[in-house]
């Protein structure tokens, strides 16, 4: 996934959206993903076509000073963060989100625009074998 | 056994003058002050916090993040307004707005109590460098000053004086939370030594304190379920929907787009640096300087019809909103409380006295509206008065129940209050004088041991100004704490009885 700018993101088909929030100060933070509440998950997935852009809206609600803050991940390899703060001319503060679904050679173009290498949706890194603890302190001693 | 008849008594009370002279005063600072400074002041403080998170992410632009927000520049606007005209809606929204800030901050207007009373010294000096800088509290009644220790006081002066970092919000630090459970107070009697002068020597001190919060349900910060129940709420969907619709309407504005290009490319400016420098005191500076050239250009443009309405709107949806905050603040403050105090009084002419006290509060009832109030207090001289052979003084134990009990035909909620003492002298001891001065008899009256009880049931009427017509009954089995009769030998009463009827809609 890409920032296009300030809260406005482009992924590819499928990919999964993750969304980090830590409230501080009493703050409640409720999540809504094209309108529907999505409660205590904290990742959704784009479409798997292009689609019409998904849209979520970050909440929070508490006392003077509570605060959230946020992290959209995967974003140009990284987390974006974000912050709300219940200040007293901004006591229920919102922020929203728009994510855009292109195809896979869109979003390799963008990446590639801004000099980032997507991984593409769903693909696992493969990982090298975990050697058993026997073999790893044996290699540490010198395989004696 | 009884041994007096019962006390019955009509007193009437201005009570609250004090009180009503302190909400006046509230309100009145709500009203002098610059709204739109304070919006621009909160937008700063955003910023800073912005630029201060670390996790889950970094903001990457904390400055343009803030002028992206419409919703801000949308109660500068209101600010404005409230500036033009205070009692417009929009003027008394952000008074209920920021009077709800200031006790939620515990910060106090300030004090119109001037005092003529010359000060001379070193510590007087130091105290009073202390109540400019914010660390301390200053009260001052009749020839009394009384200073009390804040912990978020202390913190903002040492912030004042960079010896902590200015931009770093220690208010939801565990610490300062646990720090704000104690205060420390001191008073000085200013009649003592050098008569007419604060000079804090030792025999001006009159009395000091320390008290300790030891449950503290009253944190509005507790009470997530409420929260989550506004959110959830038909006020709140509505506030965001007009939230949304002004958000709209700005962006139809085209002055507010042209403006608003304006100072983001401004903006990007800072947050760029700030992206290469980290300085942030260099870049909050620029950022202030943009917002304070910038933000009044925005209240000069000329408002379309429909950004007047989304704005009318807006203020409508949050006043609503307003009022279901204030609503769970008012249910957070009946939490139960209980505090713990050691008070020391100094006398000129007896030993100190030590008093331990606790006191326990709480609103009873789902809703909260009864008040329930029990306190025990024991209390202690240092060492033995003349002509008494022991130290240990009374022991009280006080609890009082209030409950509103609606209104009576036209007139305003009766409260019911019945209360309760009961003391206990194990010895014949000497009582320290009320105020006492130079001119207190070296040995007061001695109070006699025994046990006292009194018992007072209270009907309170609230009638307009502040003025309050209580009608109780005493009864003790003692009159030393029995104050009615005393009352009643020194106050003469004027009765209106047509307005009197007339509170009760009786033409």
């Amino acid at each position: 996934m890409h920032r296009i700018q300030r809260h406005e993101y482009v992924g590819q088909p499928g990919e999964l959206v993750r969304i980090a929030t830590i409230t501080q100060g009493g703050g409640r933070v409720r999540l809504t993903v094209d309108g529907q509440d999505i409660g205590n998950v904290r990742s959704f997935s784009l479409p798997n076509a292009p689609a019409p852009d998904r849209h979520l809206r970050i909440d929070l609600a508490g006392p003077l000073n509570a605060s959230c803050g946020v992290g959209i991940s995967t974003v140009d390899g990284g987390t974006d963060g974000d912050f709300l703060l219940c200040q007293a001319f901004n006591p229920l503060p919102s922020s929203d989100y728009t994510f855009k679904v292109a195809s896979l050679a869109s979003v390799a173009a963008f990446g590639a625009l801004k000099g980032i290498a997507p991984r593409p949706a769903g693909k696992k890194v493969k990982k090298a074998p975990r050697k058993s603890t026997r073999a790893r302190s044996k290699a540490k001693k010198g395989g004696r | 056994m009884i041994r007096r008849i019962l006390v019955f008594g009509f007193v009437a009370l201005l009570t609250a003058p004090s009180a009503f002279a302190q909400s006046a005063d509230s309100d009145t600072a709500a009203k002098a002050r610059n709204a739109r400074a304070e919006s621009i002041d909160q937008m700063f403080q955003l910023a800073i916090r912005n630029a201060g998170q670390t996790k889950p992410a970094p903001v990457k632009e904390p400055f343009g993040d803030v002028v992206a927000i419409k919703r801000l520049l949308a109660m500068y606007l209101i600010a404005a307004q409230h500036d033009a005209m205070p009692t417009s809606a929009a003027g008394k929204l952000i008074d209920a707005l920021l009077l709800r800030a200031d006790k939620q901050l515990g910060a106090t207007s300030p004090s119109t109590a001037s005092t003529t009373i010359a000060s001379k010294g070193l510590v007087p000096e130091i105290l009073g460098v202390a109540v400019e800088s914010g660390a301390i509290n200053r009260d001052v009644k009749g020839s009394t000053f009384t200073f009390q220790i804040t912990p978020m006081g202390v913190v903002k002066a040492l912030q004042g004086k960079a010896l902590l970092d200015i931009y770093a919000d220690y208010s939801t630090s565990p610490a300062a939370r646990f720090a704000s459970r104690f205060a420390v107070s001191a008073s000085f009697d200013t009649t003592r030594g050098t008569a007419g002068t604060f000079t804090a020597e030792g025999n001006q001190l009159s009395a000091w304190s320390l008290r300790a919060k030891l449950v503290d349900g009253r944190d509005p910060a507790d009470y997530a379920q409420l929260w989550s129940e506004l959110q959830a709420g038909d006020e709140s969907k509505a506030f965001g929907k007009a939230a949304d619709d002004a958000v709209a309407a700005f962006v139809q504005w085209t002055e507010f787009k042209d403006w608003h290009a304006g100072l983001t490319k401004k903006v990007e400016g800072i947050d760029k640096a700030y992206s290469t420098s980290k300085d942030l005191k260099k870049s909050s500076i620029a950022f202030r300087v943009a917002l304070n050239e910038e933000l009044p250009k925005l209240a000069e443009l000329t408002r379309p019809a429909s950004v007047k309405k989304a704005l009318d709107d807006y203020v409508q949806a949050m006043t609503k909103v307003q009022t279901e905050i204030e609503a769970i603040y008012d249910f957070a403050s009946k939490g139960q409380l209980l505090t713990a105090e050691w008070l020391t009084t100094r006398d000129e002419t007896l030993p100190d006295l030590y008093t331990a006290t606790a006191i326990y509060a709480v609103g009873l009832g789902k809703a909260r509206k009864t008040d329930f109030t029990l306190n025990a207090v024991a209390s202690f001289f240092r060492s033995k008065p003349q002509g008494v052979d022991h130290t240990f003084k009374t022991f009280d134990v006080n609890a009082q129940l209030d409950h509103p009990l609606g209104k009576v035909l036209n007139a305003k909620a009766l409260l019911f209050t019945i209360a309760g003492r009961y003391s206990y002298l194990p010895n014949d001891t000497v009582a320290p004088g009320a105020g006492a001065g130079p001119s207190t008899p070296a040995a007061a009256s001695p109070a006699l041991k025994g046990h006292i009880g009194v018992l007072q049931v209270k009907f309170t009427l609230p009638v307009t100004g502040g003025v309050k017509i209580p009608l109780s009954i005493t009864a003790s089995n003692r009159t030393e704490l029995i104050k009615e009769k005393d009352i009643r030998a020194s106050f003469g009463l004027t009765f209106d009885l047509d307005s009197a009827l007339a509170i009760v809609g009786i033409k």
